[in-house]
């Protein structure tokens, strides 16, 4: 056999060949690698939020006084307060509790401190002649020689001017606003001395009170003042009985709920109330803990058992953190448990050495302090985000306040003793609400229009509405969504019985005319052959300018003569202004392009021989459209409505301007919602980096490339199967 | 290149100079033109012309198709044999250019009327087209579609028509355990058998083909002619085709086309024994490209 060298490839060729090759696989793999990325750059941020809380014993200090009655820090931790019963305020290091500082407050000496209700600075002593005083400890950066040093100073409050606590006083509590001062206090008797002066300001004299008193039952009873200084909890420590008094003035206090917080019959050990003090954290020897809060019911609020957490061993102490809802029991067994309301969370415990006489969080947290007769263990909690958990991602949460568990998105508020609420169900519901009603005006109008154009419009006009259509998706949506927010939701309002009229006019008077026209001669229908939608405007146009003409002779037809009030009398639903009818008309337009080009693209590209095939073997037009170029067309069709569906999803300036962003969950036409996008754009700038909110709005994020992510694979899954099985092209 | 077939016929695929072949099927020799009766008469087209814009197509046909016989059109490439064929069953009408004149009559009546309905014309004539073009179905369901078109119909009398039209395909043996399987998965071959299959489900009264057979092994080939035969007793019959000794072996009356003009019509018989014009001849000795 003759051989026969093949010509080899020319290093030119081979140089191109190699270079595109790599340059195109760079393309690829760049492509991946910030998908990755990105995902990965979600991931680093979410996931500190499923990292379980830690306590760890840092330090055991011996040789403190044994004096103590109060126990604090500055809020990096870098100082120990100690108040203590002979008049001084001690500051120690936070790292070897040496002594830095110590302030004589007062020469008499104190029996009890307390911080008054409800700022963190502030504390109320008592002393041995039952007098009352208020100070202020403050923490102050200062720069000496460009050296950071920390100055306190202890600020006697009102010139230094006392209370006299009635004789025989057992308990007693303050609370302090802007205007005013309130105090409370119990004698043995059971008589309840409340005190108020008004208009207190820091360096004026305590003068003038109204006081009044009443009477209560005898026992040992715990009262203090609830949130507002508007309520008064009334305790009896032993049989756990309460009395709920509501304080408007302390001139007319009046008792709202008599109850007691026995469970199945076991009295409570110890009661505290959490911050906010809206809820009290009630131990039992079972180590139940139960949460009480006041929740709104027809008489008024009134304090209900919530949530109840167990700890297995009896409780003995309870104390709450200063910022969020968060609180640490302690048992008989000296073990000290930390956990969190909102998320039901037990999530850290560690074993202490003897039973603390004193127990305090750090202002941030960071640091349980135990105090036992000289003896002081800093105990420092990693515990970032405990307010997360899947339950209290997305599903009910009995909140504070509510009468019942509820799906709710609250991140913020102006209250500091505000009970966050994350639930991410209602952004998930207006996510697919307002992509569910876009769909439902968009895919018809779309897929109608793609099959009109691609099988019965004349060529000519085919070439100005295909591009014309697909510009409109080059449109701002923030141009969109301003125009649906400011311009339609106003007009949708007022016309709103015209409007809804529409939607069944329209359709109608098509129809009509599509009758009217196929009864005119055949040379007038062929002369407008593929033209005929064109002629189709300006009767819509006639038909949504007369129907919204009479808008009122239709409301007082139709509905009492305001659709408004009778969609909400008859049929029960709440109207606002910018709702899911708007978000449906606007975004809808908005994805109208995207699923019409593309399957239009799909329609049109199906062969002309299977059609001609179709129509050979005696099918109609109408027949072939449907069990020929649809079925065909289909794998388009589908993968056109899911890409819609994806920019519904992901759509945010129109949903931002024209929603309300109300988080509310309701499938309701007349009501706004929130979406995941919408959320992240309005709450992100105010967020504050790594906090539980932060790190949220990065997992709703992470939750919406996921939506995204499984309708796309669910949508190329099925576009494939049906690829296999009808595809042609 | 020459194939030997199963009769042991010596078979050209390109256009070579023949032997006269004497037709298999021809038991019974059809009439001649001038022995028509006109109740023999099936289509009748009249000074038929066809223009695709400004180019002319088709020029002054004018020719009569008998009943329960088979027509051969032949001719050179572009010459609008095709053309003619989807004038039938008013295929043209797709094409917007397409402007005709003349006349068509199916049994008597003018296919081009107003009063026609062009789907139920199409139901009577049916098409194979030159390419095939089964529907991105099951392979039963492409044989069933034109059926169902017709209305609902009992299953299992939908299987026995499915059954019958692949088997009178010569496609029934291949495909019988895989009727539901994508008819796309098909080879070509299969494929043009299916749309066959396809096309004579619905039972029409005349039946196009163009060119059925193109993609065809000669196995396959000497089927569809056996079924073409077989059609024969019951449908009428036109076929396009390219090869000389298959228009020879299964058609009873031949037409040559030429540059659209209908050069000469006649028993193929005489057509490949004595045709009367030249260029007829050339064509059939091979002497045109
Ligand atoms: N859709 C069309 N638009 C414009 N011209 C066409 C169209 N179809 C066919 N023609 C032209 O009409 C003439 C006849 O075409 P036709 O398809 O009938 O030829 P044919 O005899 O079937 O050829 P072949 O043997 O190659 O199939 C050709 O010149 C072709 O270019
Ligand atoms: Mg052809």
């Amino acid at each position: 056999m003759a051989s026969y060298t093949l010509p080899k490839i020319s290093d030119r060729r081979r140089w191109i060949n190699v270079a595109t090759k790599r340059i195109i696989g760079a393309g690829g793999v760049a492509v991946i690698a910030a998908i990755l990325l990105i995902m990965g750059y979600l991931f680093w941020v979410i996931l500190p939020i499923f990292e379980s809380a830690t306590m760890e014993r840092l330090a055991v200090h011996q040789g403190l006084p044994i004096d103590v009655l109060a126990i604090d820090s500055d809020d990096s931790f870098e100082t120990v307060t100690l108040i203590r019963a002979n008049g001084a305020v001690e500051f120690r290091s936070a790292a070897t509790l040496d002594v830095v500082n110590q302030i004589t407050v007062s020469s008499s000496s104190w029996v009890e401190a307390k911080r008054v209700f409800p700022l963190t600075d502030t504390y109320v002593v008592r002393d041995t002649n039952d007098q009352l005083s208020f100070f202020r400890v403050t923490h102050q950066v200062r720069y000496i020689d460009l050296e950071r040093s920390l100055i306190q100073r202890v600020e006697r409050l009102f010139e230094a001017s006392s209370f006299q606590l009635p004789e025989n006083t057992e308990h007693f509590d303050a609370f302090r606003s802007d205007e005013d001062l309130r105090i409370v206090a119990r004698t043995i008797d059971g008589t309840i001395h409340l005190v108020e002066f008004e208009e207190v300001e820091d360096d004026f004299e305590l003068e003038f009170p109204d006081e009044n008193d009443i009477t209560g039952p005898q026992g040992d009873y715990y009262t203090f003042f609830g949130p507002r200084g508007r309520f008064l909890y009334d305790v009896d420590r032993k049989s756990g009985a309460f009395r709920l008094l509501l304080v408007p003035s302390v001139m007319r206090p009046r008792i709202v709920q008599t109850a007691s917080f026995a469970n199945q019959g076991e009295f409570p050990t110890v009661i505290t109330p959490l911050l906010g003090r809206h809820s009290l954290m009630v131990g039992h020897d079972s180590g139940m803990v139960v949460q009480w809060s006041l929740t709104s019911s027809a008489s008024g609020s009134i304090l209900r058992p919530i949530r109840s957490m167990s700890f297995e061993e009896p409780i003995a102490t309870l104390v709450s953190e200063h910022r969020r809802k968060g609180f640490a029991a302690i048992s008989k067994e000296r073990t000290a448990f930390l956990a969190y309301t909102t998320s039901n969370r037990v999530l850290a415990e560690i074993e202490l050495d003897k039973p603390p006489q004193l127990v305090a969080f750090s202002p941030r947290a960071d640091r349980l302090l135990t105090y036992n007769g000289s003896t002081l263990s800093v105990i420092g909690i990693e515990n970032a985000h405990p307010e997360l958990s899947w339950r209290a991602l997305w599903g009910k949460v009995w909140y504070e306040g509510y009468e019942e568990p509820i799906y709710s998105w609250q991140s913020s508020s102006a209250d500091t003793d505000f009970e966050p609420k994350f639930s991410l169900t209602p952004l998930l519901f207006g996510t697919l609400k307002a992509a569910f009603y876009a769909m439902i005006f968009a895919i018809p109008l779309a897929v109608a229009g793609a099959i009109y154009t691609a099988n019965f419009m004349s060529a000519g006009m085919r070439a100005w509405v295909k591009p014309g259509i697909e510009i409109m998706a080059a449109l701002p949506t923030v141009i969109l969504g301003f125009l649906a927010g400011l311009w339609l939701a106003p007009i949708v309002e007022d016309h709103l019985t015209s409007v809804l009229l529409c939607f069944i006019f329209l359709p109608i008077g098509i129809l009509l005319f599509a009758t009217l026209w196929s009864r005119l001669p055949s040379r007038v229908i062929n002369s407008c052959d593929g033209w005929s939608a064109a002629i189709l405007i300006p009767v819509l146009v006639l038909l949504g300018w007369l129907t919204l003409s009479f808008d009122q002779t239709l409301a007082n037809l139709l509905f009492d003569g305001d659709a408004k009030s009778w969609v909400y009398t008859t049929v029960g639903l709440e109207y606002d202004q910018r709702n899911a009818l708007i978000i449906g008309i606007a975004m809808g337009l908005a994805v109208i392009p995207t699923i019409f080009s593309i399957a239009e693209d799909a329609i049109y590209g199906v062969p002309q021989h299977l059609v001609h095939g179709s129509l050979a073997l005696g099918a109609t037009r109408w027949q072939t459209l449907v069990r020929v170029v649809l079925l065909t067309a289909s794998p388009g069709i589908f993968s056109a409505i899911m890409i819609g569906f994806g920019r519904a999803v992901g759509e945010t300036m129109i949903v931002l301007m024209a929603t309300g962003n109300t988080p509310i969950m309701d499938l309701n036409l007349f009501q706004g919602m929130r979406t995941f996008a919408a959320n992240i754009a309005v709450e992100m700038p105010e967020s504050e980096a790594n906090s539980s909110h932060f790190r949220i709005l990065f997992l709703t994020a992470l939750v919406l490339f996921l939506i995204t992510f499984i309708f796309n694979t669910a949508a190329e899954i099925v576009r494939n199967r049906l690829r296999t099985r009808y595809g042609n092209l | 290149m020459t194939i030997e077939n199963r009769d042991g016929d010596s078979m050209n695929t390109t256009n070579v100079a023949i032997e006269v072949p004497v037709p298999q099927s021809a038991v019974e020799v059809a009439p001649a033109p001038h022995e028509w009766r006109d109740e023999d008469i099936c289509i009748e087209v009249s000074d038929l012309s066809l223009a695709y814009g400004e180019t002319a197509a088709l020029t002054n046909i004018s020719m009569q198709v008998v009943r329960q016989r088979v027509t051969a059109l032949i001719g050179p490439s572009g010459c609008g044999k095709s053309t003619l064929l989807r004038c039938f069953n008013r295929m043209n009408d797709l094409i917007d250019s397409v402007r005709i004149s003349g006349r068509i009559e199916l049994n008597g009546m003018e296919i081009h009327a107003p009063t026609v309905d062009v789907a139920q014309l199409r139901r009577r004539v049916g098409m194979v087209f030159q390419r095939p073009n089964p529907f991105p179905k099951s392979i039963y369901e492409n044989v069933a579609y034109g059926v169902r078109l017709q209305g609902r119909i009992p299953k299992s009398e939908l299987d026995d028509r499915v059954e019958w039209a692949l088997k009178n395909a010569a496609l029934w043996e291949e495909v019988r355990d895989r009727l539901n399987e994508s008819a796309l998965g098909m080879s070509g071959g299969q494929q043009q058998r299916l749309v066959i299959a396809r096309a004579i489900a619905i039972q029409p009264d005349v039946l196009l083909l163009d060119e059925p057979a193109s993609a065809l092994d000669p196995i396959s080939t000497s089927k569809i002619e056996e079924l073409i035969h077989q059609l024969k007793t019951d449908y009428t019959i036109l076929i396009v085709t390219h090869n000389m000794q298959q228009a020879a072996r299964v058609s009873d009356y031949t037409g040559f086309l030429y540059l659209g003009n209908l050069v000469e019509y006649d028993t193929t018989n005489i057509i490949f024994t004595n045709p009367t014009q030249k260029q007829t001849e050339d064509y059939i000795t091979g002497r045109y490209g």
